[in-house]
């Protein structure tokens, strides 16, 4: 009798855990409040394909990287000190699309950099301004033309203007109107950063201000510049020292 | 009934839970699938590197009310937490028995058995050790011109400094290793001005350099410890061929791995043998895992498996240790660092 008992316990158990199963993958997901507020991840990838090395592939991510540490006082002087876009590798002439709606604001605007060619995509509806740079010809759209997510409007490039020495798309995402912040793209952007950041990136890490040596050491924890503004990482105690 | 519910819920999430923090690690049986370790907490920290005896993860912190330094854990030992190694930081640069002491213009070594130290005139830049310890190499560029115009000159001196000779200068080029007591492993750009990049043999005895491999953009080249293989990828080549690539250091043509294979990549020693650990490349993996290939004979194995042994690697920040046995890493989920015993 208790043999019987203890077998019809371990059915009712079996029966629970098949009941509790069936209930918990049919229970409806949670349904996402409806808001005014944009995505916390407004921006898409800029190209169409999936990364690989036939493709495109991260090169130097936003912020305090080594690279830009060594450069701070020269090429990265006026984004203070550090790398102030992200830099996505890719044969020239991949086609590039727009991150988010909006509006052309500039083509070819020297004073932001990013030569040979570079654009500019104002996107009010969240705030931010995106810029495509290093650019393999002057992109054939006009201010004010407006652009939807994923609309292609633009072809990558190479800083060199060679194709074959390190061609990629430098992108910057800054505040709108007044595009003189730059924000790390990371947090902004709907990709998994940490398979992309497996391989193709330069590799070299983040610099140390080893009087808080844990800090901007994350690709998603970095620091917001702004144009002209004092060098973030002119570290008293930086590592590593030398390159 | 109700009680039995929650039961039977505590034991399906129980039995879900993994990696397992460090108190409940325990050693797995030699036929499990590898178990990953927690080592750190708090979301401490990043670029874990290696104990030169590979008994100890190390890693740089300052924790919150702690002092600066160079912090370690015993990987045979976890539950002892992390313990402050060092306070130099330039103990991180520890090579057999020399540290790396580059500073903004000079470079000094310090022999740790006997305490002593020298400048080399290797300007500020790290320095390579031949596999003997007698020589070193480094390589100087010019760091203010543009990529283009960059011209990287490769230097050979004795371990104490003397015989300073520039051996090589190379367009766009670098110092990838040591091939043997009498060879170095360079990169750089023909110099034909096809624009390729490739990789060469350096005979430090009349300066001959033998191409081993080029492609139009050939990347990370990585020495096997033995010296004997070269790994390194190429990307965007209209003619295909992109991927990951080994060459012998004795000649040959290189060998283009299997499109799967495409990923992160170390070396490490089995049995005495060179492997190639590599982390696959998978856009929207939920997970990484580690294959091993064979450089002679491309065949791949997996040594980890997603569903056995869920881990993710944060921004690429992985080292194998010495011995080859065990990955630090840092772990996606949480930001701390782990550790893995490979089978």
């Amino acid at each position: 009798m208790a043999q019987f008992d203890d077998r019809s316990l371990r059915s009712g158990h079996i029966l629970l855990a098949w009941l509790l199963i069936v209930l918990f993958l049919a229970a409806p997901a949670p349904v996402q409040a409806q808001s005014s507020q944009p995505p916390e991840r407004p921006f898409i990838l800029p190209f169409r394909d999936p990364p690989g090395p036939d493709t495109w592939l991260l090169g130097q991510t936003y912020g305090n990287t080594v690279g830009a540490y060594f450069n701070r006082a020269t090429t990265y002087r006026y984004s203070q000190g550090i790398h102030f876009g992200i830099d996505l590798s890719a044969p020239c002439g991949t086609p590039i699309v727009a991150v988010a709606d909006g509006v052309v604001a500039l083509v070819d605007a020297r004073a932001y950099g990013s030569a040979p060619h570079n654009l500019i995509i104002d996107h009010p509806q969240l705030k931010y301004s995106t810029l495509y740079g290093h650019l393999l010809e002057r992109p054939k759209l006009a201010p004010g033309q407006k652009v939807k997510q994923g609309e292609v409007v633009a072809l990558s490039g190479d800083p060199d203007e060679t194709c074959s020495g390190r061609p990629h798309l430098h992108l910057e995402v800054r505040d709108y109107p007044g595009r003189s912040w730059k924000y790390n793209p990371i947090p902004l952007m709907r990709a998994d950063w940490d398979n992309l950041a497996l391989v193709g990136s330069f590799g070299r890490g983040f610099e140390r201000d080893l009087d808080d040596p844990r800090k901007w050491q994350q690709l998603d924890d970095q620091p917001a510049a702004v144009t002209g503004g004092r060098l973030l990482n002119d570290f008293r105690n930086p590592w590593p020292k030398t390159r | 009934m109700r009680r039995s519910a929650i039961l039977l819920l505590l034991v399906l999430l129980l039995s879900t839970a993994a990696p397992v923090s460090m108190s409940q690690a325990a050693a797995p049986a030699a036929a499990e699938p590898p178990v990953p370790v927690r080592l750190t907490s708090g979301g401490c920290c990043t670029q874990p590197f290696w104990s030169p005896d590979g008994t100890q993860v190390r890693y740089i912190d300052r924790p919150p009310g702690g002092k600066l330094g160079i912090y370690g854990v015993d990987v045979d030992d976890v539950k002892k937490g992390p313990s402050l190694i060092s306070e130099r930081i330039e103990d991180s640069r520890i090579v057999g028995d020399f540290r790396v002491e580059a500073n903004d213009a000079t470079t000094t070594l310090v022999r740790l058995s006997d305490g002593k130290q020298w400048r080399v005139p290797a300007q500020g830049r790290n320095v390579l050790f031949s596999p003997d310890f007698k020589r070193i190499a480094w390589s100087i560029t010019d760091d203010t011109l543009s990529p283009e115009r960059q011209v990287a000159a490769i230097w050979v001196a004795a371990v104490d400094g003397s015989g300073a000779k520039r051996v090589a200068s190379v367009r766009r080029g670098s110092l990838s290793g040591w091939i043997s007591g009498d060879a170095l492993l360079v990169a750089g750009q023909d110099p034909k001005s096809t624009g390729e990049q490739v990789l060469w043999s350096l005979a430090l005895a009349n300066g001959q350099l033998t191409e081993l491999a080029r492609a139009e953009r050939l990347r990370s080249a990585v020495l096997s410890p033995s010296g004997r293989w070269v790994v390194y990828y190429t990307t965007f080549d209209s003619g295909g061929g992109n991927g990951l690539w080994v060459a012998s250091t004795s000649g040959g043509k290189p060998k283009a791995l299997p499109r799967n294979a495409f990923g992160a990549y170390q070396w490490r020693r089995v049995g005495g043998a060179d492997r190639l650990l590599i982390v696959p490349f998978r856009p929207e993996a939920r997970h990484h895992e580690f294959w091993q290939l064979d450089p002679q004979t491309l065949k791949m194995i997996p040594l980890t498996n997603a569903d056995e042994t869920p881990f993710k690697i944060a921004n690429g920040d992985w080292r194998v240790s010495p011995g080859g046995d065990y990955i630090a890493y840092v772990e996606s989920r949480d930001r701390n660092i782990w550790v893995l015993k490979l089978p």
